[in-house]
């Protein structure tokens, strides 16, 4: 803990641990045994002692909290001990000073650590006190001998002092402390022993420590004196497993007896007497007190097991929403400051929900694109970007001041409507623009991917447009999440009639998007080209792939049921697909061309895809010099769900050129089989 | 208590287990509704008191775990998740309070009951046995199939075809294992004392 904010991050995070164990143990007071009453505070010890954040997202969506509060402290700051870009962390659960303090938040840091010396000072001292009081019997006590011997336990030294009620201090060097001149019950120096038995002054030194640790956090003391009681509580079951009859009664008298003694806590000692509430309680558990079945731990341990991820980590749910885009409406009204303060509080909750996945971060990514939201556009971006997104979005938004917007132009609005409010809804078809993951290869810092946004805009004639953007993106891990760097663009371009009327129909080919091409051998001057590409398909249900029965085509995309990004989206699957190019060196510019043919991909005996046109299909306008390019020739899946790959094609083509006196066939290739490996191809 | 009086509550035992391992569901209806397998078994357990003492500690549990229920009952009637409408942290902590009570409901009743059973059962019948087994298989499946429900990274590992095909055997299997169970503690109940026959005169 290097800062005031990841101390109370640290506290609240065992205080919130704390509280989940708390409920469950008032659930199961009276069904559960008290060796799992007392055991199940190790996942509080545990979660004392790991640093709060790393791990997972916590039970509450402390993490954010603590960001906000500390955006909003350290705004008007300039802290040594906190950045107000740097999320908080916590990177071990002691406090350490790093410089001299210079802010408010930063003495109140020196304080607490102050503090943490001084609790440790105050039990180190008061336990070397209490030693040096105590003087130890050389000849050793004959009823602690007798008790010891009787039943297998530890003899630990001996001293008498002019105390009340027996205790043993001392991890180490164990010493029992007897009250002087008067008679000690046998059984309450079996209680004792057993303390030493059972190792629980150690665990007494250790609750100490934690109350140091957290000596400003009045609920974590209170916790402990409750893990206090269980101990003894544990102590007394552990008692009565050994004795018999009216032995036991006697053992609760004795207890009764104790009602009115307390004994301030010390590190390294354990006394009986812990106050007439808790010996109360204590009474009521000796009451119910039953040896619980062997079959008990079965159940004792199921429960742990679900609560350790819970407490140790936090359950993945946890992931804290990003400002959605509907806060647009409510920052309309904000003055400048109070909007300088929105953006710094929207960046803060960006900087604490991190995508966890890989599909999670192109999601927001794409997402912030669409919807040209800054916070989104956060979420994946380093500390250092955000800096200057900061900027950016102060800047633009002083430009569109009456829109209230944090608003990015992220590469979808159209340049040449300058004075369109740019929080109106855009997209024509009234849904989000949906978009595609394409070619996401492993690098070696991350994935490489393309992202494709496909929209439509209705001009000022209410004529309809449909473009296409692509970006090609990096995501590494950092930050706590996986972030998303844009290294270059392509568009947006208009696509012409014939393409919008393919797309309408769903993705067929990205044209000039390839993970991998295959050249084929060329027959008849015509040049085959089996273009790859990769699509990554969201678990999101919208998505589909229509099996070859309806016609293998990729109908639905884009992670867009909702406007706001899934910040651990999946990726159920992957599809390859291929596009048969050919290309036609002889064509004349020009000329108008149809094209016939036949394409069916095979894995085995299975057939992925297959696509037959009997008449002539117009061809894409796509000419280069002397040549035209035909791919819609064949597009189809060339992987299966379960990810078997084709190996072979068939297919056949025909170009024919529209001239004044009708069709005249140019080129054929005649229907062959080609065999392919794409395994050598595919990165 | 009488045999017929315990034999109902036993019925009414195995018919609140059936409600809550089982859903059918019309459309966002579901006709074998988990609150009314709920109530069904706190009403059983708190009837039972006379026969086992222990087991009114679960009325409560199952009070609670029924009360739960019926929100998401209505919900789903209407087409909503309410786990899903709830905060992310909140649902979270919800199932994993509910799911740890659930577990511990169904080991202490099969607990209690096998206790039962080796009170009723003739010398040589080992029913109390094969429920204690059934127990602690149910325990530990149900510790298994609760952790992805709680924490949804695990989810992932429902997409296994082997997990499918475990998860169905483990609803039908432990489903009829625990109804056996019930039905033959159920046949093992005596019955009432026949009248005396009037003495011939």
């Amino acid at each position: 803990m290097t800062s005031l904010w990841s101390f109370l991050l640290q506290t609240l995070t065992v205080s919130a641990v704390a509280a989940l164990l708390l409920v469950l143990k008032a659930i199961f007071r009276d069904k559960l045994s008290p060796r799992w009453q007392y055991g199940v505070w190790a996942l509080l010890a545990l979660r004392c002692l790991l640093p709060a954040g790393p791990a997972g997202q916590g039970l509450l969506p402390l993490e954010r909290w603590v960001e906000l509060a500390k955006t909003c402290v350290e705004a008007g700051l300039s802290s040594a001990y906190a950045d107000l870009w740097t999320p908080v962390t916590v990177a071990s659960p002691l406090p350490w000073l790093t410089a001299a303090p210079r802010s408010v938040t930063d003495w109140l840091f020196a304080v607490y650590a102050a503090g943490v010396v001084c609790w440790l000072l105050w039990f180190l001292i008061g336990y070397l006190r209490l030693r040096r009081t105590l003087t130890v019997l050389p000849e050793g006590d004959g009823q602690v001998e007798r008790v010891a011997g009787r039943y297998g336990l530890p003899l630990p030294r001996v001293a008498r002092a002019p105390v009340a009620s027996a205790f043993v201090c001392g991890p180490l060097r164990p010493v029992l402390v007897l009250p002087e001149g008067g008679e000690v019950d046998d059984k309450v120096i079996l209680h004792e022993l057993l303390h030493l038995r059972y190792g629980d002054l150690w665990l007494n030194v250790l609750g100490c420590l934690l109350r140091c640790l957290h000596w400003c956090d009045p609920f974590l003391w209170w916790v402990f004196d409750r893990v206090g009681n269980d101990a003894e509580a544990l102590c007394d079951q552990r008692v009565l497993e050994r004795l018999e009859g009216e032995e036991r009664r006697d053992y609760g008298r004795i207890l009764l007896s104790m009602a009115d003694d307390r004994y301030a806590r010390l590190p390294g000692t354990t006394s009986m007497a812990n106050g007439g509430r808790n010996i109360k309680a204590r009474i009521q558990s000796i009451a119910r007190f039953k040896r619980y079945p062997r079959g008990m731990a079965l159940v004792s341990l199921c429960i742990v097991v679900i609560l350790i991820p819970a407490c140790l980590t936090g359950p993945a749910a946890a992931a804290a929403a990003l400002p959605a885009v509907s806060d647009r409406d409510a920052r309309a009204h904000l003055e400048r400051d109070e909007l300088e303060d929105a953006l710094l509080r929207g960046l803060a909750a960006a900087r604490v929900s991190r995508p966890s996945t890989v599909a999670g971060a192109l999601d927001c990514y794409a997402k912030a694109v669409v919807n040209n939201n800054g916070y989104f556009l956060a979420a994946v971006t380093d500390t250092q970007g955000q800096r200057e997104l900061y900027d950016t979005l102060l800047e633009r938004n002083d430009e569109t001041w009456e829109w209230g917007n944090f608003y990015l132009d992220l590469g979808l609005f159209p340049a040449d409507d300058p004075g369109r409010d740019p929080t109106d809804q855009r997209w024509s078809s009234g849904a989000m623009p949906p978009y595609l993951v394409l070619n996401l290869t492993e690098t070696e810092s991350g994935y490489d991917a393309e992202v494709a946004f496909f929209y439509q805009q209705v001009d000022r004639e209410s004529r309809p447009h449909l473009y296409l953007l692509t970006h090609r993106v990096e995501v590494a891990r950092g930050e706590g999440g996986w972030l998303v760097e844009k290294t270059g663009e392509d568009g947006p371009a208009e696509l012409s009639d014939l393409e919008a009327a393919d797309f309408s129909f769903g993705v067929r080919y990205l044209a000039g998007h390839d993970l991998a091409q295959l050249s084929l051998p060329e027959q008849d001057g015509l040049r085959p080209t089996l273009h790859l590409q990769r699509i990554s398909l969201f678990s999101d249900e919208t998505l589909s792939y229509l099996p070859h029965d309806h016609g293998g085509m990729i109908c639905a995309f884009g992670n867009n049921a909702t406007p706001s990004p899934d910040l651990d989206a999946r990726f159920a699957s992957s599809l390859l697909y291929g596009c048969l190019e050919v290309r036609c060196p002889g064509a004349s510019p020009g000329a108008e061309y149809h094209a016939g043919h036949e394409f069916n991909v095979y894995a085995g005996d299975e057939r992925l895809y297959g696509s037959h046109t009997s008449g002539a299909v117009p061809l894409w306008p796509h000419e280069t010099e002397g040549s035209i390019v035909a791919p819609r020739s064949g597009v189809g899946a060339l992987e299966t769900d379960g990810g078997v790959l084709a190996d072979r094609i068939q297919f056949s083509f025909t170009l024919v050129e529209e001239t004044a006196d009708g069709e005249r066939p140019v080129a054929q290739i005649p229907l062959h089989e080609v065999s392919l490996d794409l395994t050598e191809v595919i990165p | 208590m009488s045999g017929a009086r315990l034999r109902s509550l036993l019925g009414e035992t195995a018919w609140g287990v059936l409600l809550v391992t089982f859903d059918f569901n019309v459309g966002t209806l579901d006709i074998l509704p988990d609150f009314l397998g709920w109530f069904l078994l706190a009403h059983a357990v708190k009837e039972l008191a006379p026969e086992l003492p222990q087991l009114p500690l679960l009325y409560p549990l199952a009070a609670a775990l029924g009360a739960a229920a019926v929100p998401e009952a209505l919900l789903q009637l209407l087409g909503e998740d309410l786990w899903a409408a709830l905060p992310g942290y909140l649902s979270s902590a919800a199932a994993l309070i509910l799911a740890v009570i659930r577990i511990y409901f169904f080991f202490q009743l099969f607990t209690d009951l096998a206790g039962l059973a080796a009170r009723l059962q003739p010398e040589g019948r080992r029913l109390d046995r094969a429920m204690r087994w059934q127990r602690n298989a149910r325990t530990a499946l149900d510790t298994l199939v609760s952790l992805p429900v709680i924490y949804p990274a695990l989810s992932a590992l429902g997409d296994h075809p082997a997990a499918v095909a475990a998860l169905i055997v483990y609803v039908w299997g432990l489903l009829f294992w625990a109804l056996w169970c019930l039905l033959s503690l159920r046949a093992l109940v005596p019955g009432e004392e026949a009248p005396a026959a009037p003495d011939a005169p």
